[in-house]
């Protein structure tokens, strides 16, 4: 099993009788890209605020890297939270000049940081002059200086442009195929399908959903079947042992399977009982869907 | 060392520090250069006397009590970089990448160092150039270094009361105005206040009183130039245990007041 890299026991934050984080417990391991969702006011900034340090747990406990949470442990993360925070008086080099000087890195690593995320041109303009797109290219290279082993990214595409966007999520990829543990919080649900193996869905400081993908979003995809018999057709499927549901809409079968089946395997088992499909489709839950539906389910959407 | 090094990044490019810096410089040095002139002038026919007002160590203590007054710009530009750091959010960043309290809290230490050296050499600077280089010297260096040493501790401490004003407020102006008005009146009531209530007299023991009382106030100590008094000895606080103890506890309210308050933003 890999490397445990977060640990949250019990984790719980009240403001004043409000209660915005409740009794979070979760297990982040090396490699790990988790998502964070949940709708404005769900908790998710305030437990980043709890893991980075800023704000104070009211009760439970926290980890990093299975050694506490002592301050120069965060050294070892970059993170980004709510917003990029910088001296608008300063360039953008001197701006990453003062995180590295906090985390120890070398100045000499500022200049591939910032090739990383494409301001190289910008590199003496002041901060102030920046767009918020280009501000959120900066936090992005403060949070990649030093070669942390997490990066923790709240809203990393806020303000951007498309190719921004693009971007940012091609370097959010090439950063977890080198391995490095990601946690992401972000409304654009199709970002974090996109880039996710695990999912924390929260709503009102509690715990909605929480694991992998797969676990989160569950026998997401189904199929949309059609025979010349579709009776006979839904008697067919009946034997299948992953079955988990059935329904007959107007023209089509309508099956859901409790593990992901490819369409070939599907096809062959009602080939091998004699019936002949005539239109096999599959459709898949997006994540946004399951994120929406989990949130009905739950008493709507605040 | 990271914790310097990080200090004089920001302090390098902090335009609004160097400006109150020379604006400092300048009020000290034109406070020596008038003062000096306002004496040969009113005292112009008596040579004798100019000589031993301006050239004895009475001359630097009435001048140094004099200067006291321009601390409060080194006071408006701290709490300027204090509290601008949360105006701009990057005390909650320079925390999220790792920056513990403690060590904050010795960049702000340095600062204030740096602002008390910065104030106790310009004061022994102008001393040499427009009182007299003989008064760190000889029998003079002695009573003199007591002097600049004292106005150091003055500085450090007063410096120290601004940071923790700086901790508490979340707006630069309102840090500026409510030192002003603390340091004006507050001290003041708050000293009334406590005598009439534990009916003896602690109001003499409050910590910006306490600083600010190590110099004769700028009238006594013009008054001990002119008029000849008592001397630098009994006029002089030097720094005792009670001293010592209001920075530990000033610092120490400056610590924990970081250290288990949620950081937050003041602005965005």
């Amino acid at each position: 099993m890999s490397q445990l890299i977060l640990s949250t026991q019990n984790l719980k934050k009240k403001y004043s009788g409000t209660l915005a984080v409740a009794e979070l417990s979760l297990e982040i391991r090396q490699g790990e890209v988790w998502g964070l969702l949940g709708p404005n006011g769900s908790g998710k900034t305030t437990t980043l605020s709890m893991l980075l340090g800023v704000t104070r747990p009211t009760s439970g406990d926290f980890s990093w890297f299975g050694h506490g949470r002592a301050d120069f442990l965060r050294k070892r993360i970059g993170a980004l939270l709510e917003r990029p925070r910088f001296y608008p008086w300063m360039s953008g080099r001197e701006n990453l000049k003062l995180t590295a000087s906090i985390k120890g890195v070398p100045f000499s690593e500022i200049k591939p940081a910032i090739q990383k995320v494409g301001l190289d041109p910008f590199l003496k303009k002041k901060v102030g002059q920046y767009s918020l797109g280009m501000k959120q290219r900066l936090g992005i290279a403060a949070c990649l200086l030093g070669e942390p082993d997490v990066l923790v990214l709240d809203e990393p595409t806020n303000g951007m442009d498309p190719q921004g966007i693009a971007d940012i999520r091609k370097l959010i990829l090439e950063e977890k195929a080198k391995g490095r543990t990601i946690i992401l919080a972000s409304h654009i649900l199709d970002e974090v399908e996109k880039v996710c193996s695990h999912v924390l869905m929260l709503k009102l400081g509690q715990v909605m959903s929480s694991g992998s993908l797969s676990e989160v979003m569950g026998a997401s995809s189904w199929f949309y079947l059609s025979a010349v018999s579709n009776n006979e057709l839904a008697a067919v499927l009946n034997k299948h042992p992953q079955l988990q549901s059935l329904k007959i809409e107007g023209e089509f079968v309508k099956a859901q399977f409790s593990q992901d089946l490819g369409g070939e395997e599907v096809n062959r088992f009602c080939f091998d009982h004699q019936v002949c499909l005539k239109s096999l489709t599959l459709r898949s839950t997006t994540l946004e869907e399951n994120f929406l539906k989990k949130l009905k389910e739950t008493g709507g959407g605040q | 060392m990271g914790t310097l090094k990080f200090e004089l990044v920001r302090l390098k490019n902090y335009r609004f520090f160097w400006v109150f810096l020379v604006l400092y410089a300048a009020c000290l040095t034109l406070t020596f250069y008038s003062g000096r002139e306002l004496i040969v002038q009113s005292l112009g026919q008596f040579e004798q006397i100019q000589y031993i007002v301006m050239k004895t160590t009475r001359g630097l203590l009435a001048m140094s009590s004099v200067s006291g007054y321009f601390e409060v710009f080194l006071s408006y530009v701290l709490i300027g970089l204090l509290v601008q750091e949360k105006e701009y959010g990057t005390l909650k960043q320079h925390f999220i990448d790792g920056l513990s309290r403690s060590s904050w809290m010795i960049g702000k230490m340095f600062v204030v160092l740096f602002l008390s050296v910065v104030a106790s050499v310009l004061l022994a600077g102008n001393a040499v150039s427009f009182l007299d280089p003989s008064l760190f010297a000889g029998e003079n260096l002695n009573q003199s270094l007591i002097i600049v040493g004292a106005v150091f501790f003055r500085v450090f401490g007063v410096l120290s009361i601004a940071t923790l004003f700086g901790v508490f407020v979340s707006h630069t102006v309102k840090g500026i105005f409510l030192f002003t008005a603390y340091v004006l009146f507050g001290e003041a009531l708050l000293g009334y206040i406590f005598d009439w209530v534990t009916k003896v007299e602690v109001s003499s023991w409050l910590p910006y009183g306490r600083f600010r009382s190590m110099l004769p106030t700028p009238w006594s100590g013009l008054e001990n130039m002119i008029m000849g008094g008592e001397g630098v000895g009994p006029m002089v606080e030097i720094p005792g245990p009670a001293l010592l103890v209001y920075l530990v506890l000033l610092w120490s309210a400056i610590y924990f007041l970081m250290r288990f308050k949620d950081t937050a933003d003041s602005s965005g």
